[in-house]
């Protein structure tokens, strides 16, 4: 083995891969050194970088979180802002099971974990979970800024400085083109009707198909350990239900989970979708405009109140 | 196994020391195929099976087409039609149970047989071994071809397993591999060259490619229908240089790990988007497959032997079949159509478009081809062909002034790199290295950084599923 060693450093003695290397490192430590000035930098480009960074605020955080939620991209949209001590580690296009994950690699444990049982057949991503709490992808996060989500050079160059410029040039064009040409002539893509309508018709599709009996049998096996592992550390687990489309609402799937989550956690908190279900349209049949999210929020709110009173 | 995985980059590591500890090509090549085995069978052992029934055929089919004089040609073309029948039977079956056969039990099962990863690839030189000790056009078999099964059988499993181009290329032919199968030592390793295209390698995949394909998600139906035109047209853009990058990557990623083991597999991909014909495209795009196309099918067929209109059909035929190669949907086969069409009108009108000459021509050459292939990369984004006809409609409906701008500037940020990448190569081609090279390991330690601190969120390689 000394010998190949000797052998392989014998001859690696190329002056341009040195010299790329070395580059490099100090490329790095100014810009370590940039992000360490600047902390605000900051900058999500997508949902799943987003991801991402939420998991990542999360794990590094020093404060003492109280009440995390977790679930798909139906609860990204649950309004934070009036929800202070509450943390959202749900994850768009992906499961409650990636949150869970993160969570149980977190030191310090919330008193309350709120998991959303809408999304609950997807199974865990790995390649999300690993690349988070796998030791050497945490270690390195949590040391060097520079290696996490949501500080990447390219983003932050195209939102910090591209994307100024860009925004002054767009309005310029705008304004020329209005002068130019009849101010009516602008949108004419497909009417949003038929669009939430194609949308909702994609729902119904996926929510009409029934669980198998072996995926339910692996997705509750997997949840009682989830909820086993957080109750040994005195974590409260309670379920919840985000509304969606009326008409997806009653379909086969939501049913068949909204059953088996009473039938397999009899003794745990369940909050139910609000009855007055017609008040969410919904953009696509299962995720919250703004306006319906802020709805949603206040009678998350008030249910969780209730909860509380009666403890 | 993933080449962006910490357990790739184990095994290449490991396979690596023990390779270059040995003294002889036999467990050197043992070494390579034990590895390669074990990449293999990463997510799926049961993939195994296929993989050694598939050299296994080819084990035996290429040495009694060597050494049985009377029946070659029959036993060559056993071994070939074995090949295409693994391969229409674990790719195709879907296919033909959803076109011509009626819903039952047979049909259900036809469509649920799983592809296994690389079959089209390993298949391929599979038919390049039989084809090439049939014809010994490349090599004498009795130099190339050892005389014992046991050693031939090594050789060949090496061949066609080889880990770092068996699942998605370069396409490697048994005439440009086999000849290279002898002991290895570290001083032959080109060290530079190595470097370069493995760093290069990741860069495209890692940063361009994986962080293009979360702005380009979007390219599904029906979610693209509420986007704006400019934001559609960019989107296809951002596609054109994700597909590029992606590819390219993997296939530079490969060509160094195999220069790790002093394997020279050639260039897949020579800067292609700067074609001005579709000709030129595709001496460009892809050249394994290209290569291999054109010389176990479309020279077969009769090439442009047998006169002008032969010549046109023989380019469909092996532009449809390379389509389909690609994957078991019809919009395949119309992507090779289209690709077809384009070559054969070319070389109609190629006498006359060859006369004009007018400043700019050579630009509009260059744009006229480069929107054409990034039109029908829509076919492979969007496998159902009405859907491709709604993107296109929606680009020609959607027009506003209000664009989606942060949408369109991130795509335009990652695809910056691939129009620099052939702007290199254009200045290079017309200036030459010298001014370039003293400054080279700029360009590469910005690709290493950005590789650690701004890889997009991992995905799997677009071609594995071919």
């Amino acid at each position: 083995m000394v010998h190949l060693v000797t052998l392989f450093i014998s001859n690696f003695n190329l002056k341009m891969i040195k010299k790329t290397i070395l580059t490099s490192i100090v490329l790095f430590s100014i810009w370590s050194i940039i992000l360490y000035a600047y902390p605000n930098l900051s900058v999500s480009q997508h949902q799943w970088q987003d991801n991402y960074i939420r998991a990542e605020k999360y794990l590094y955080a020093s404060d003492e979180i109280e009440n995390v939620i977790i679930g798909s991209s139906l609860s990204t949209r649950i309004i934070m802002d009036s929800l202070p001590t509450f943390y959202n580690l749900s994850f768009g296009g992906q499961s409650t099971f990636d949150g869970l994950k993160v969570i149980t690699t977190k030191a310090n444990s919330p008193n309350n974990v709120f998991i959303e049982i809408n999304v609950l057949y997807k199974e865990e991503n790995k390649t999300f979970t690993r690349s988070l709490t796998s030791q050497v992808p945490y270690m390195t996060k949590k040391k060097f800024l520079a290696f996490r989500s949501d500080k990447q050079p390219l983003a932050i160059f195209g939102d910090r400085i591209i994307q100024p410029f860009a925004s002054r040039v767009h309005r310029l064009i705008r304004k020329g083109y209005y002068k130019t040409f009849d101010n009516s002539i602008s949108f004419n893509k497909s009417s949003d009707s038929s669009l939430f309508e194609k949308m909702k018709a994609l729902q119904v599709e996926r929510n009409t198909q029934l669980l198998s009996n072996e995926k339910i049998t692996l997705l509750i096996d997997n949840l009682r350990f989830a909820v086993r592992n957080l109750e040994k550390k005195n974590i409260n687990v309670i379920f919840f239900e985000m509304p969606v489309n009326i008409e997806i609402h009653n379909l086969s799937k939501p049913n068949q989970i909204r059953s088996l989550i009473q039938k397999s956690f009899p003794n745990h908190i369940f909050i139910a979708a609000p009855r007055d279900l017609e008040k969410y349209k919904t953009s696509d049949g299962i995720h919250l405009p703004r306006d319906e999210a802020a709805l949603y929020t206040d009678y998350l709110k008030k249910e969780i109140k209730t909860i509380n009173n009666n403890k | 196994m993933l080449f962006n995985s910490l357990s790739f980059v184990i095994l290449v590591s490991l396979t690596f020391m023990i390779f270059y500890s040995v003294k002889t090509v036999k467990t050197q090549v043992r070494i390579l195929i034990l590895a390669s085995l074990i990449f293999y069978a990463w997510h799926d052992a049961l993939l195994l099976l296929l993989l050694l029934t598939s050299a296994g055929v080819n084990i035996l089919t290429s040495f009694y087409v060597i050494h049985n004089k009377k029946n070659k040609k029959l036993i060559a073309s056993i071994g070939v039609i074995s090949n295409l029948s693994i391969l229409a039977f674990f790719k195709y079956s879907g296919l033909i149970a959803k076109t011509v056969l009626n819903d039952s039990d047979f049909s259900e099962f036809l469509i649920s047989i799983p592809l296994p990863i690389g079959i089209s690839f390993f298949t391929f030189q599979g038919i390049s071994l039989l084809v090439d000790v049939y014809k010994e056009n490349h090599f004498e078999n009795k130099k190339i071809i050892p005389n014992s099964l046991a050693t031939h059988a090594q050789n060949t499993l090496f061949f066609i397993a080889f880990f770092p181009q068996l699942i998605a290329g370069p396409i490697v032919k048994a005439h440009d591999f086999l000849p290279q199968i002898k002991i290895k030592t570290l001083n032959t390793i080109n060290w530079e060259k190595c470097f370069k295209n493995i760093l290069t390698g990741y860069f495209l995949k890692m940063v361009i490619a994986d962080n293009l394909k979360d702005f380009t998600f979007w390219i599904s139906y029906p979610y693209f229908e509420s986007k704006d035109s400019v934001s559609l047209v960019t989107m296809l853009f951002g596609y054109s240089n994700q597909i590029f990058a992606d590819f390219a990557g993997y296939s530079l990623i490969a060509i160094g790990i195999a220069g790790l083991f002093g394997y020279n597999l050639h260039d897949n991909f020579n800067f292609p988007y700067i074609s001005t014909s579709f000709k030129e495209f595709w001496k460009r795009w892809h050249i394994s497959l290209s290569s291999f196309l054109m010389e176990y099918l479309y020279i077969p067929i009769g090439g442009n032997r047998k006169g002008k209109y032969r010549t046109y059909i023989n380019l469909m035929i092996t532009m449809i079949l390379g389509g389909l190669w690609h994957g078991a949907a019809w919009s395949y086969a119309i992507w090779g159509l289209f690709h077809g069409l384009a070559l054969a009108l070319e070389r109609v009108f190629s006498p006359y478009t060859r006369k004009i000459k007018f400043p700019g021509i050579r630009f509009l050459q260059w744009i006229t081809i480069f929107s054409l292939v990034t039109i029908a990369w829509l076919l492979f984004k969007l496998p159902e062909f009405d859907h491709v006809i709604k993107y296109i409609e929606a680009i020609y409906n959607n027009f506003t002034i209000s664009f989606e701008r942060p949408l369109v500037i991130k795509i335009l940020i990652y695809s910056s790199p691939i129009l620099i990448y052939h702007l290199i190569y254009l200045y290079v081609n017309n200036f030459g290295k010298k001014h370039l090279k003293r400054f080279e390991f700029i360009f590469y330690s910005i690709m290493l950084l950005l590789i650690l601190v701004n890889s997009g969120t991992p995905g799997d390689f677009i071609y594995f599923q071919f």
